[in-house]
């Protein structure tokens, strides 16, 4: 692995998010991640709309939480009087947690690696494991469309979870690693349950995840600012805040707005952990 | 600060609290001065239990702030070589609110909230002070509350707020805060109403919290306090989430934060808990040195990090003779340097600006010198606008940028949130009849907008355009179009002044804002969103591609945001009423100059490389050390007096308070020069190099100064120069 280049330092933290949207936009990734640029353009086309799908991730994966800690939710529960919040709500009690192994349950875990020069950071909705047996990554998706299998299956998040599991799962079963054909991506989706799909890891995955991964944050590490370039594929502009910092607030198609809601409920939830007043 | 990369590269102290056992429910109390090495240590155990194999989600790190935060999370960034896991890294507040917002339905039903149901609504500083100032306005307008106070509204507010935020953390029932305060006073009785006052404020404000699942930091605390951590649940969830525990600056926190460590300690298989010997700087936040002492105390070990790697002995025993001089305790240290050798220059000007000059000059040699800008910082006991101005243009002469360091920034103060709000003001023309300040529209803040959101617009073009362009009758600019008749004649004669490519842009941003007016209205958030995307980041623009400008509206922006958030909490069972609109009331608010934060943005940011200007408080409770130092403004008083609290008091409210003793001046005296002697032994503690002392005989608006700190200084350099014993 070559030092990382001056513009990024030593360290710095890569996720999921910020590497998926390296893929679609160097230039999304090098303003949002490295730059840290507020531009405070609706993300959205009905920013109201947007805010509150954020909001209503953000207390729905509290639920969760709270769920899995054995703690009373009903009350908050039935007070809503978001329809869309109870569907899934009701949709996720019926989820099968009887599929899943049960020895160690982990929600809203933090787990963070080294990548070469960087760390790569994950947050788990929930990791359910069996010290000798099977672990499953379980994602609960507030996402409108259910993408296709194979979406899923190259999907950046699925690599670099199970990935990020099998190299630092030790930690988490005090010991023995976790191998990683004992692992599985759970993706739920709350507007359609039925769709839930289990993808497996392998050796073989492991090994090609370890090359894209690495890959990536070499190229990273070794690109100039001028190499973070504005996305050829237009269509994820028509959404993006950065649209006129950019000059791309033109661009016609059809959008792309679930890429980057995803993103920002999963930034919404990290956010959520900082408190505003600094005591 | 250094991180020592290595276990060799630590010194004797360091090693042992490394290696102090990592079994068995033991505490190490470590103790020094700022600058001993303490977090160094502390980072390099955090280090060595990860690489031990402990699961980094099983340590929890408590620090005083978030600049405290970022140091040892720099730390585990330089360490990806073996660093698995995330460490929880936080403010006692920051476990407050997670714990609550997780736990909330244990004590949403028991706490006494009107609707258990709701999910609980945290509020930051904004939102609590308009709160708070909702409460108390017809209160002073109909009941006359206050009315033998002279202080500014925003003072007041901050105050009351502040008595909440003292019950909460040094632990004692809210009811008790007038009971408190009276039984202290020493003065006329007539104060007492006052604080009945403030006592019916701080009932009121809890009770509407209570009502609208509203949560201050006080009732955050609280609740924490009192119902979560002593749950079976918590300890639980602790016994998952928590196996070693590294607290820093322990006396920078709070006596309820203390007796959480306490509490937390046996349950750990290890704790280190560091102390900064003379700090203590947060007092009038709460912070309990003597809570945090008898913390340190009760652990089972006790390490005096008394070698001093960061630390300048001349500028330590210059504080040290200042404090011997006020009969002071002085700080602890094993080799005693020479005073004078401290101090790299002296000057007493005449005038204020004669001071700002020399500072600017001294700092350009000490550059020219090959000393880095980002090494130097200016502290002063308070920093105004006018200082920031004046010595940034004297700065920016010599090539050389400033940085401003400040606890909270008024957001009226930042001319792109008043343009911002300008714009607010011309769509919404119905708000000019809801709030006294959004009445009427001062050219000057027209003018500011123009020359904000116009590019190119000097501030003489803008006054012209502005002038012609204000509103008449209504709320909304004027059409200079010249398709209209009456206006059509001057219209031409201004475009030609102004120039034709002007009038475009103008009429753009005219017809864009009337157009909205006619629409169905946004939240404010929203509306500024808009106007940003569509219309101030085009070409001739403001914000065209100006990604540097933005930072100021996007505050404005999330801050408003925030504000809706919270105020909606209640809406319809109180909160903003349906008839209220939110952004108009936060408008008001934020030009009334009720409203200031400070933002994660506002963090020093050492890649600037440019000189700090700073509050010696914001300083030292930052943790910045610097190579020069220059203490100026002497003579200003701000050195010696605390800030005037009428309806609150922070030693009277502290744990260490005995109930029935009265505060008299002599007690006020000795903890102004308390006070004093620690900002002094913390500012050389974190001074490498060597200061300068800096002071004018007028003061900023042309009064004369009384000097009394410059006097003791020069006493304690005298008697280093004849040697005399002290
Ligand atoms: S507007 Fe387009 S090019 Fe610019 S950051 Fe967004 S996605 Fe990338």
């Amino acid at each position: 692995m070559s030092a990382a280049a001056n513009h990024l330092p030593a360290g710095f933290q890569l996720s999921q998010h910020s590497l998926s949207t390296y893929q679609r936009c160097k230039r999304r990734f090098w303003l949002r991640y490295v730059q840290r640029q507020p531009w405070p353009m609706a993300e959205g086309e009905q920013p109201l709309e947007y805010q509150q799908h954020l909001q209503r991730g953000v207390i729905f994966h509290r639920w969760l939480e709270r769920a899995q800690l054995g703690l009373p939710v009903d009350l908050q529960v039935n007070a809503t009087d978001d329809p869309l919040l109870q569907s899934w709500w009701s949709a996720w009690k019926s989820f099968d947690y009887a599929l899943l192994p049960h020895e160690v349950l982990l929600s809203e875990y933090p787990l963070t690696i080294g990548l070469g020069a960087y760390r790569l950071y994950a947050r788990y909705d929930l990791i359910a494991l069996q010290r000798e047996g099977r672990a499953v990554i379980v994602d609960w998706k507030t996402l409108q469309a259910v993408p296709s299998l194979k979406t899923l299956r190259t999907r950046l998040q699925t690599r670099i979870y199970c990935y990020m599991l099998a190299c630092a799962g030790n930690i988490l079963t005090q010991g023995a690693p976790v191998a990683p054909e004992r692992i599985e991506m759970c993706y739920w989706f709350a507007n359609e349950p039925e769709a839930t799909v289990y993808i497996p890891y392998s050796r073989a995955n492991l090994e090609d995840d370890r090359v894209l991964l690495t890959e990536l944050a070499e190229e990273i590490a070794g690109a100039p600012e001028e190499a973070f370039t504005k996305t050829e594929r237009q269509e994820y502009c028509i959404t993006c805040a950065y649209r006129t910092l950019c000059e791309r607030a033109g661009t016609s198609g059809s959008p792309r707005a679930a890429e980057w809601l995803d993103e920002d409920v999963d930034f919404a939830l990290d956010l959520e952990r900082t408190p505003a007043v600094d005591w | 600060m250094i991180i020592a990369s290595n276990y060799t590269d630590l010194i004797e102290t360091q090693r042992i609290v490394v290696d102090f056992p990592k079994q068995g429910g033991n505490g190490l109390w470590v103790h020094g001065l700022a600058g001993s090495g303490k977090t160094t240590a502390l980072v390099a155990r955090m280090l060595a239990l990860i690489k031990e194999g402990v699961r980094p989600d099983q340590i929890l790190v408590l620090v005083s702030d978030r600049s405290q935060r970022e140091t040892f999370e720099q730390a585990l960034a330089h360490s990806t070589w073996f660093i698995n896991g995330s460490v929880t890294i936080t403010t006692f507040y920051g476990l407050c609110q997670r714990a609550v917002a997780l736990f909330w339905p244990l004590v949403s039903g028991s706490a006494g909230f009107k609707h258990p149901e709701l999910e609980p609504t945290f509020m930051n500083v904004e939102s609590t002070q308009y709160h708070m100032a909702r409460i108390l306005q017809p209160l002073v307008q109909e009941n006359g509350y206050f009315a033998d106070i002279t202080i500014r509204r925003e003072r007041l507010l901050s105050q009351l707020i502040d008595n909440l935020n003292k019950s909460a953390l040094v632990g004692f029932a809210p009811q008790e805060i007038a009971s408190r305060l009276i039984s202290a006073w020493a003065g006329s009785e007539h104060r007492y109403a006052s604080y009945q006052q403030a006592q019916d404020c701080a009932m009121r404000f809890r009770a509407y919290c209570l009502a609208h699942s509203l949560l201050d930091l006080s009732l955050t605390t609280q609740l924490f306090v009192e119902l979560i951590y002593p749950s079976r649940a918590y300890k639980t969830y602790l016994a998952e989430h928590v196996r070693h525990l590294i607290a820093d600056n322990i006396e920078e926190t709070v006596p309820v934060a203390s007796d959480y460590i306490a509490w937390l300690q046996p349950l750990c298989a290890s704790s280190v808990l560091a102390e900064d010997e003379g700090g203590g700087y947060r007092i009038f936040l709460g912070a309990d040195r003597q809570a945090a002492r008898n913390l340190g105390e009760r652990c089972s070990q006790e390490l005096r990090m008394d070698s001093l790697p960061g630390i300048n002995p001349d500028i330590l025993t210059l504080a040290n003779r200042v404090c011997s001089v006020m009969h002071l305790p002085q700080a602890n240290i094993s080799a005693v340097g020479d005073a004078r050798r401290a101090v790299l220059g002296q000057r007493s000007e005449r005038y204020w600006v004669g001071m700002i000059r020399w500072i600017a000059n001294e700092i350009a040699h000490l550059v020219e010198a090959g000393c880095a800008p980002g090494e130097i910082a200016v502290v002063a006991p308070y920093v105004s606008e006018v200082m920031r101005f004046a010595l940034e243009e004297e700065l920016h002469e010599r090539g050389i940028g400033q940085y401003l360091l400040r606890p909270a920034t008024p957001l009226r103060d930042d001319v792109i949130v008043r343009a911002g709000l300008t714009l607010a003001r011309l769509a919404h023309p119905t708000w000019a009849s809801s709030e006294a300040v959004l009445r009427t529209l001062p050219v000057e803040d027209l003018a500011e907008m123009l020359g904000v959101m116009l590019a190119n617009l000097d501030p003489v073009r803008a006054r012209l355009l502005a002038e012609s362009a204000l509103p008449q009758g209504n709320m909304a600019l004027t059409d200079l179009s010249g398709q209209v008749q009456a206006t059509a004649a001057q219209a031409g004669m201004l475009w030609q002044r102004l120039g034709f490519q002007l009038r475009e842009r103008y009429e753009a941003l005219r017809t864009w804002l009337a157009d909205y007016a006619g629409r169905e209205q946004q939240p404010l958030d929203i509306f500024l969103s808009q106007i940003f995307g569509e219309l101030l980041t085009l070409p001739g623009y403001g914000f065209y591609l100006r990604a540097d400008l933005a930072h100021s509206y996007s505050r404005l922006v999330e801050s408003a945001l925030k504000f809706r958030l919270a105020g909606s909490a209640g809406a319809g069972s109180g909160g903003f009423s349906v008839a209220d609109d939110p952004g108009a009331i936060y408008t008001a608010f934020v030009l009334n100059g009720l409203a200031s934060a400070e933002y994660i943005e506002d963090r020093l940011d050492e890649a600037l490389d440019a000189v700090i200007l700073a509050p010696a408080f914001a300083y030292l409770t930052r943790g910045l050390r610097s190579r020069y130092q220059f203490w100026c403004d002497l003579r200003v008083d701000g050195w010696w007096n605390r800030p005037n609290q009428p309806l609150t008091q922070p030693y009277v409210l502290s744990r260490a308070w005995q109930t029935g003793r009265i505060w008299y001046d002599a007690d006020e005296d000795q903890a102004r020069r308390e006070g004093l002697g620690r900002v002094l032994i913390g500012l050389a503690a974190r001074c490498s190099g060597g200061i300068f002392l800096v002071s004018s005989e007028l003061g900023i608006n042309g009064e004369e100064q009384s000097g009394r700190l410059e006097r003791i200084l020069q006493n304690a350099l005298l008697y280093s120069q004849n040697n005399n014993p002290i």
